[in-house]
């Protein structure tokens, strides 16, 4: 969830509250504790990065506190996501879910990892150098909830560094990650909650966003694939499927609109990288 | 020669002979003999008289002596006498087998001369003459088989024989046998053999039985050093004949040495280097054993050379070298893994194996109560139901995979397929750890318990859960082929892995089970990949399920998970059975090209027939058809090599399901085995002597060999009886007897 990026707050908020500019959350921000990790169970993990900016850009508040960028949706969204997980399918996902920065050394015990809101974040070359290692090695990150275009060159940089020969490519909607358990027919434009109204609109509105956004109609899953046709990063654009996931006991009609869908998508892409 | 001296005939005689008295039943003997117990009598009296103030005991002593010297002179007067045989002159043979290996050609123990030339020294300058006057002398060399020499009057033996040391076979037992075989109704009184021993032919119990059998003792004379310091050599290469590509092979190598230092082994395929491994030698440890490890490469036949190069000092360099065929196949082989739930390790054995030449791994997952998702199926059918949908479909795998997966999951005729595809098709059978798996998962009660290398147990509570530990390769471990890291690591290559994070508690052990892989814990070791044969296949438990650890925390130019899984699976598909298969094997007959063939339920299969091309080292061919035996579904024929070299077999296979071309390769007669162990063989010697009746020679002395000739062995020989009464050894005795009497007389006071 994000307010408004009122970035002229941000110097006054910094006085008041003595918040750093980039926000590197950990122990800053509440949120999930670190917890033991089972390697016998499927650890749903977020990854923790710095983001740029101040106030309404690097971190936020909402619901009555504040927000580092990579906790958006943390950890209620993992939380709903695992007990569906476990009523849904055969994997044994672990019911607390875990984070690492990607420079953490044991950052290859989590096989997938799952970043979101990363339109503003600041990764360093450190995190590019671990990230490349973590890839080849055949890990798998997914990046959620990012908007518009800015957002989208924000990580299109960032991976550009991490593996500069390859690029993204549109993953098509026949592609084996929309169709491992369920079957979807379309990529699902999920926004969060506060975002969301019954009407045909599924965008979120653009100032909310980095600017310049541009459109933010389509959403789209990108994919960064390997030398054997493997998908290794997806970039769920212009969607927010946490979202999906997190809020889905703030009524029924989201719920049935949008949760059953980012949970649809959660299921099959969690399935094809445990099985690719 | 002092025996001689004493007894007047050689030790044999005495210990061949029967002890006779010639006198006994003449009458004269019987007057003689009453006289002299009159006379002893007499003496005895007389002493007494002089004796009668000593104590009992010194009286009882020197009457004591009396009679023993009156005893004495009676048996003299018996006419004592050995009857014994001994060899009758000018009416027998024996034969001499000189040695002309290759091995003949090294220097003899401390001198200049070679093995041969000392041989045919001693053989020209004391034993034609010592042994001429006493039997027909019938002269052979031998290599791998013994040739019969002929030599004029007045010819030096090296100049009739023209003997060099060059063959690259001895066959000392089987060339001694076939010179017996000759003389078969023939009066032979011995065979004397002239060698070093090295024996390379086959030593079996059955080939010195039948040597003993002939009745004929075998004298032995011993050439060569017994321990040369310095040498070290590569006494054996031992290694799986075949290999998929791109897979580690590993090999087991044996150095025996008598030095110490380093050494360095380079394993080579014609000129490419596959591997190369330094290797200490200690003083203390004669025979090493250590294992190299290298890629098979493509497809096609590799003739790998092992070559050692010793620390300075060696003695031979022609022993350190070792050449092996390996055959690489690429027939694909099919695994099946059944897994119950989404899991990391699901994911990463599938990418370890993904593009690999040869496993085409097939793999059914549920991932959730009702989906399952099908990968590497080779058509829309394969597994659409889950599982095989009949015995013949199962038997398409070579390798089954378990995962964590609940034996409920199958019907009761699918676990008694799934235990029939080890025990009757000999597949292999992996069981991985898990949630479902094993014990957890009730497979305890399943058909497919008996086949396992455990007794799954869960009566004691939970079995799979969380851990921390590091992996060691037990002893097995470390040459078996299931268990290949890298080269020449051994086990630091296992100990560098991160630690797993998971286990599974097994059973108990079963008797055939081995231990390859253990997991260590706090000082504690517990089995964690564990093996067994059962009926015709293996079948084999690893007990945890985050090996994908070792691909996720190691640095991505670290290929040992990938290593690990390959290397596993194609050894287990290596052990699996297969419907059609040819087998190539040497023996004294030659080469002896095997083919197995059974249909797809793995019965013997009817109505075979096999045609074999056997292409020479000169590319000539010769074509074969393989016979039926009495063994159903198998096909054979023997053919004899001529020329040594690499030969390539082409079978041909046809059975009512079709036609198939299975190629082996086979090489004959490269290796000189006359410089393995280069000393003396005098154990083996001394063997075949003492089965024999024989006696072992050093070549140093064998002066008393006509003696062991005249008194020992068969042949035409006559009864002689050898008077005794002369000889000196008895007069010394009666001498001593009365001395020692007159001596205590002396002493006691009493002369």
């Amino acid at each position: 969830m994000r307010l408004f990026p009122i970035a002229t707050l941000t110097l006054l908020m910094q006085m008041v509250y003595g918040l750093p500019v980039n926000a590197a959350s950990g122990s800053s921000f509440s949120g999930e504790e670190n917890v033991f990790i089972d390697l016998t169970e499927v650890n749903l993990t977020r990854v923790v990065y710095d983001s740029i900016g101040g106030w309404g850009e690097a971190y936020y508040q909402f619901e009555g506190r504040v927000w580092a960028r990579w906790e958006t949706d943390y950890p209620q969204a993992e939380h709903n996501f695992a007990k569906r997980l476990r009523q849904l399918t055969r994997l044994n996902p672990a019911a607390l879910p875990a984070r690492r920065r990607l420079t953490d050394p044991d950052l290859g015990d989590f096989p997938l990892i799952f970043m979101s809101d990363v339109g503003y974040a600041n990764f360093s070359t450190e995190d590019a150098d671990a990230l490349r290692d973590y890839l080849k090695n055949g890990g798998f990150l997914w990046a959620d909830d990012f908007w518009g275009d800015a957002e989208w060159a924000s990580l299109e940089r960032f991976m550009k560094v991490v593996l500069p020969g390859n690029r993204w490519r549109e993953v098509p909607i026949d592609h084996p990650i929309f169709h491992t358990v369920f079957e979807m027919d379309e990529m699902p434009q999920i926004p969060a909650r506060s975002f969301a109204g019954r009407g045909l609109q599924t965008s979120e509105p653009p100032w909310v966003h980095r600017y310049p956004a541009g459109s933010l109609e389509k959403a789209t899953m990108r994919g960064y694939f390997d030398d054997d046709g493997r998908l290794m990063v997806i970039g769920t654009h212009n969607t927010d499927v946490a979202d999906g996931w997190e809020r889905e006991a703030y009524g029924q009609w989201y719920f049935e609109r949008f949760s059953t869908k980012s949970y649809r998508l959660g299921v099959n892409v969690y399935t094809y990288v445990l099985t690719h | 020669m002092l025996f001689e001296k004493l007894f007047s005939y050689p030790l044999e005689a005495f210990a061949t002979g029967t002890f006779l008295f010639a006198n006994v039943f003449q009458p004269l003997w019987w007057l003689t003999g009453a006289g002299v117990v009159v006379v002893i009598i007499t003496i005895s009296v007389m002493a007494g008289v002089r004796t009668k103030s000593l104590v009992w005991w010194r009286r009882l002593t020197i009457a004591g002596l009396q009679i023993a010297v009156a005893l004495g002179v009676i048996a003299l007067l018996a006419g004592p006498v050995l009857q014994t045989t001994t060899l009758q002159h000018g009416a027998n043979n024996i034969a001499v087998l000189i040695d002309t290996s290759g091995s003949m050609s090294f220097p003899n123990a401390n001198d200049e001369q070679t093995r041969l030339n000392a041989a045919l020294e001693l053989l020209e300058l004391q034993l034609i003459p010592a042994l001429s006057g006493l039997a027909e002398m019938a002269l052979f060399t031998f290599d791998n088989s013994a040739v019969r020499r002929t030599m004029q009057h007045g010819d030096s033996v090296t100049d009739a024989f023209s003997i060099e040391a060059t063959d690259a076979e001895t066959n000392l037992i089987a060339s001694t046998a076939s010179v017996l075989d000759s003389f078969k109704g023939a009066p032979l009184a011995a065979v004397i053999v002239l060698s070093d021993g090295a024996d390379n032919g086959d030593n079996s119990t059955v080939d010195m039985a039948a040597l003993a059998a002939h009745g004929v003792p075998v004298h032995t004379i011993g050439f060569g050093a017994h321990s040369l310091p310095g040498e070290v050599q590569l006494v054996d290469v031992q290694m799986a004949a075949d290999a998929p590509p791109a897979s580690r092979v590993s090999a087991l190598l044996v150095i025996e040495h008598t030095t110490s230092g380093e050494a360095v082994i380079h394993v080579r395929d014609g000129g490419v280097l596959l591997a190369i491994q330094r290797v200490q030698l200690s003083a203390k440890t004669p025979t090493v054993r250590t294992e190299i490890t290298f890629d098979s490469g493509g497809t096609g036949i590799r003739e790998l050379s092992f070559e050692l190069t010793p620390p300075p000092g060696d003695v031979l360099a022609e022993n350190n070298q070792i050449h092996r065929l390996l055959t690489v196949n690429d027939r694909r082989r099919r695994f099946l893994y059944l897994e119950g739930e989404p899991r990391w390790e699901y994911k990463f054995i599938r990418r370890a194996v993904a593009g690999d030449e040869v496993l085409e791994l097939v793999s059914w997952l549920r991932t959730t109560d009702r989906k399952t998702y099908r990968q590497g199926v080779s058509n829309e059918d394969e597994l659409a139901d889950g599982f095989p949908p009949d015995l013949e479909s199962l038997y398409g795998y070579d390798v089954i995979i378990l995962g964590s997966i609940a034996a409920t999951s199958f019907t009761e005729e699918q676990h008694e397929w799934l235990e029939s595809f080890v025990a009757e098709r000999g597949g292999s059978l992996l069981a991985l750890a898990g949630r479902e798996a094993l014990a957890e998962g009730g497979w305890d009660v399943t058909p497919l318990a008996a086949a396992l290398p455990v007794i799954l147990d869960r009566k004691t509570g939970p079995t799979y859960g969380s851990a921390n530990g590091t992996v060691r390769p037990t002893r097995d471990g470390l040459v078996s082929p299931l268990t290949q890291l890298g080269a020449g690591e051994g086990a630091d290559a296992w100990a560098t892995l991160p630690p797993l994070g998971d286990y599974q508690r097994l059973g108990t052990l079963k008797p055939a089970a081995t231990t390859l892989l253990e997991l260590v814990r706090g000082g504690t070791a517990s089995p964690l990949l564990v093996t067994q044969p059962y009926g015709l296949g293996t079948t084999a438990i690893l007990a945890t399920a985050t090996t994908w650890r070792w691909q996720m925390r190691t640095p991505p130019d670290d290929q040992r998970h990938g290593l690990f899984w390959r290397q596993l699976l194609r050894q287990l598909a290596e052990t699996a059975q297969r419907p059609r298969s040819v087998n190539l094997s040497m023996d004294s007959g030659g080469i002896v090209v095997r083919a197995s063939v059974r249909n797809k339920l793995f019965e013997p299969a009817a109505n075979i027939s096999a045609n074999a091309v056997i292409t020479h080292p000169d590319r000539s061919e010769t074509h074969l058809k393989l016979i039926p035996g009495d063994v159903p579904g198998v096909l054979a024929v023997r053919y004899v090599p001529g020329a040594p070299g690499v030969y390539r077999v082409d079978v041909s296979i046809e059975d009512p399901t079709g036609e198939e071309t299975i190629t082996r390769f086979i090489r004959t007669g490269a290796q000189n085995r006359e410089y393995l162990r280069p000393v003396q063989n005098e154990s083996l010697l001394r063997r075949i002597a003492d089965v024999t009746g024989g006696r072992y020679w050093s070549s140093d002395d064998v002066a008393g060999i006509t003696t062991a000739l005249t008194f020992t062995g068969s042949g035409i020989r006559s009864v002689q009886l050898l008077p005794l009464w002369y000889m000196p050894a008895l007069f010394a005795l009666l001498l001593a007897l009365k001395l020692g009497e007159w001596g205590l007389r002396r002493a006691w006071g009493r002369v």
